[in-house]
């Protein structure tokens, strides 16, 4: 036992960089936040005392309820939709275009559809504010070619459309992530198990169903939680495409706390938001693992 | 295996230490000799601005050997946000320009980041008239009266760039009050003409908004508005807010835009302007250099749109952080800038020097941008800029501009912006 003990206390320098790092720009920095969060202070002077001031603002601020909502709708456009749509693809990528087009076609797939991953965002916004841009946008353009007239709107300019335009955008992004990830799950499965199946007689929709999926627990859940977490704190794409506008049609946490701390230099108010923020990413994240865990999927 | 570990880390430890003192060492040796002079700008290296400075810049290197010259060309954007900041750090320059307005330079002048200038200004000889002081002198933090803190050496001015060709074609003149600018549009679309451009997306629809209600304000209005003197206005009920919000939508139901306007960015509503497809867009100073290099097919004017305010001003401040080190130097270099031969070099350059002298000037161009400048300094007639009063106002003025064009709903466009600027306003 005690060498056990001084052999398991010899292993704590290992934690030493992780903790010091964690410590200085995670814990440190949270704190502060937290800390600025009871404050009145424009970013510059003497921050003021204020105490609970800021949280009572908040819970009366028609804005700040709005954008979480879009937060929850942004985990259909970067969670739910994404891994979904990505493991249909992946099981047709390796179960069908691998085995009859060879690999060289379902790599330059899997590398096409990973791109959108490592594009740079404010280079992805340019992009699809020019797509998607009413007038002169390509996408409007093939819509009006096609007859579909009807269908091409003003998708960034109004309010109504401007959440749908940048879920499908979020989508296009988030898919690259979850095919990867599932193709690699694929790799690892037990090829028997789905023979044994096609000997059975099951369709191919079947052994997906009954057979892949359930083998891909692990990687689902891991796609799942990062990409939730990944929708709700999501400011980047609403930064470069609509700046939270029209009105609030595309207004998100991070980004309004962005605005209270930057623009408006109500530094107290955007800590505040982002202290709500993260305890409600810390409460789901802890939720998600321990249901995950329930389930038996992470060991 | 403990005492290894520990000796291990203590080796480490010692290993990282003497590298750093080595190259810290290293780094510093051939600094030392030479006093660091930082200069920071965010006008781009194709403006006027920027490449007039460049060359001050130039001849005060050469007058200061001695100095070790650093320049960085910063973004509006980077020091609008952290400029309060950085010029509170150890990083902060010893010169640099700077936002004007409230939000920015006013509250950095309350916070003591700024030196006061006044002294300088007098020994100087900088002789700034009011109307050009008033945006680097701050009080509390609010603009307009008090200290010098900042020094504007440029002017800047929101107009309607025309197509001449389209106007002569339709046989439109010049409209000079808001009923001939409306009949003129009205003229243009039924010549299938697209008679005016708009950004509707982004900040032409903050500037044309407010380039409408200052056309019918008058400077009481603007000492509110901007400055809070006098009776404060209540920005949700305010009639020429409303009219202004009720006249960009009756244009935009009378065809007068792009369709689809609210989702049309400036980029592509000056682009299409520039390719000869529509009578007028509304666009600032900063638009000059490019309709001057872009439009080839067709010759362009400029005229300030009907009616009593232009939106303009002075442009953004030179400043001298309290941080600096070299403030007489940073003085001089501020002398040299406004000195009349960099506001003839500026001129020239195409930008709107503040003193410069007329018949130095040669590039049409500039005399182009120039006159209508002129017209509305000599009335007192600039509105400042729609964002200034409040921090983080232009977000707002955005956002909810996008959604009036594209929803029709003026009320709620008053109450967003309105609520915001009421709120925001300094409490007396």
């Amino acid at each position: 036992m005690s060498t056990k003990l001084t052999q398991t206390k010899q292993y704590y320098w290992f934690a030493v960089p992780g903790v010091l790092t964690f410590g200085t720009l995670v814990g440190g920095s949270f704190a502060y936040n937290i800390f600025l969060s009871f404050n009145d202070w424009q970013g510059i002077g003497k921050p003021e005392w204020v105490g609970l001031a800021n949280y009572q603002h908040l819970i009366h601020d028609r804005v700040f309820w709005i954008s979480f909502l879009h937060a929850f709708e942004f985990i259909f456009a970067m969670s739910l939709a994404p891994t979904a749509i990505g493991l249909i693809i992946a099981a047709l990528i390796y179960d069908f275009i691998a085995k009859h087009f060879g690999n060289v076609v379902s790599t330059f797939l899997r590398i096409s559809l990973y791109v959108p991953q490592i594009i740079a965002l404010p280079v992805v916004g340019i992009l699809w504010a020019w797509m998607l841009s009413p007038n002169v946008g390509v996408i409007n353009t093939i819509l009006r070619k096609i007859g579909l007239d009807k269908f091409a709107l003003n998708w960034l300019g109004q309010s109504s459309t401007a959440m749908f335009a940048l879920s499908i955008m979020m989508i296009w992004i988030q898919i690259g992530y979850t095919i990867v990830i599932f193709i690699s799950g694929m790799s690892r499965l037990d090829p028997y198990l789905d023979e044994a199946a096609q000997l059975d007689g099951a369709t191919w929709f079947e052994r997906f169903r009954i057979v892949t999926i359930p083998q891909l627990y692990p990687e689902i859940s891991v796609v799942l939680l990062t990409t939730t977490v990944a929708a709700l704190k999501v400011f980047g794409p609403v930064y470069v495409m609509t700046n939270g506008g029209p009105g609030d049609a595309t207004q998100v946490p991070a980004y309004f706390s962005y605005f209270h701390f930057f623009s408006t230099l109500k530094v107290g108010y955007g800590a505040s938001i982002a202290t709500v923020l993260a305890m409600i990413l810390t409460v789901l994240a802890i939720g998600l693992l321990k249901f995950q865990r329930k389930m038996g999927v992470l060991r | 295996m403990k005492s290894a570990n520990k000796k291990g880390v203590r080796i480490l430890a010692v290993v990282v230490a003497a590298a750093f003192v080595t190259t810290s060492t290293i780094a510093s040796a051939p600094a030392a000799s030479k006093k660091v002079f930082k200069v920071w700008w965010y006008d781009k290296v194709n403006t006027p601005t920027g490449q007039t400075w460049a060359v001050a810049l130039k001849e005060f290197k050469k007058s200061h050997p001695e100095l070790d010259v650093k320049f960085e060309l910063k973004t509006f954007e980077g020091m609008n946000n952290a400029g309060a900041q950085i010029l509170n750090s150890n990083a902060a320059p010893d010169v640099t320009e700077y936002n004007k307005g409230n939000g920015t330079a006013g509250l950095a002048s309350k916070a003591g980041l700024l030196t006061d200038l006044t002294a300088y200004s007098k020994k100087n000889k900088w002789n700034l008239p009011s109307s050009v002081s008033l945006y680097g002198q701050y009080d509390k933090g609010l603009m307009g009266t008090g200290k010098l803190y900042g020094v504007p050496s440029y002017g800047e001015y929101v107009s309607v760039f025309y197509n001449k060709d389209i106007f002569a074609k339709n046989n439109v003149k010049i409209p000079t009050t808001m009923a001939e600018m409306e009949a003129a549009m009205a003229t243009f679309k039924a010549a299938g003409v697209i008679p005016m451009e708009m950004g509707g997306a982004g900040y032409q629809t903050v500037h044309n908004v407010y380039a409408l209600a200052v056309s019918r304000a008058n400077q009481t209005w603007i000492n509110s508005f901007q400055l809070f003197k006098g009776k404060a206005i209540d920005a949700t009920t305010d009639a020429n807010i409303k009219w202004a919000a009720q006249t960009i939508l009756k244009w935009k139901t009378a065809g007068y835009f792009e369709p689809n306007v609210s989702g049309v960015s400036p980029d592509d509503a000056v682009a299409e302007f520039q390719a000869g497809k529509a009578a007028m867009v509304i666009g600032g100073t900063w638009l000059d250099g490019s309709m001057q290099t872009k439009i080839s097919t067709f010759s362009y004017g400029k005229f300030l749109l009907p009616g009593t305010l232009t939106v303009g001003s002075a442009g953004n401040l030179f400043v001298i952080p309290t941080r600096s080190k070299s403030k007489d130097l940073a003085a001089e270099f501020i002398t040299l800038i406004l000195s009349k031969k960099y506001q003839n070099y500026l001129g020239n350059a195409g930008g709107l020097p503040l003193f410069a002298d007329a018949e130095a000037i040669a590039n049409p161009a500039s005399v182009l941008t120039a006159t209508p400048f002129g017209v509305a300094v000599k009335k007192n007639a600039l509105a400042m800029y729609p964002d200034w009063p409040v921090p983080g106002y232009y977000d707002i003025l955005l956002s909810n501009g996008t959604a009036l064009l594209s929803s029709g709903d003026v009320d709620a466009y008053m109450k967003a912006t309105g609520t915001f600027y009421n709120d925001g306003r300094p409490k007396a």
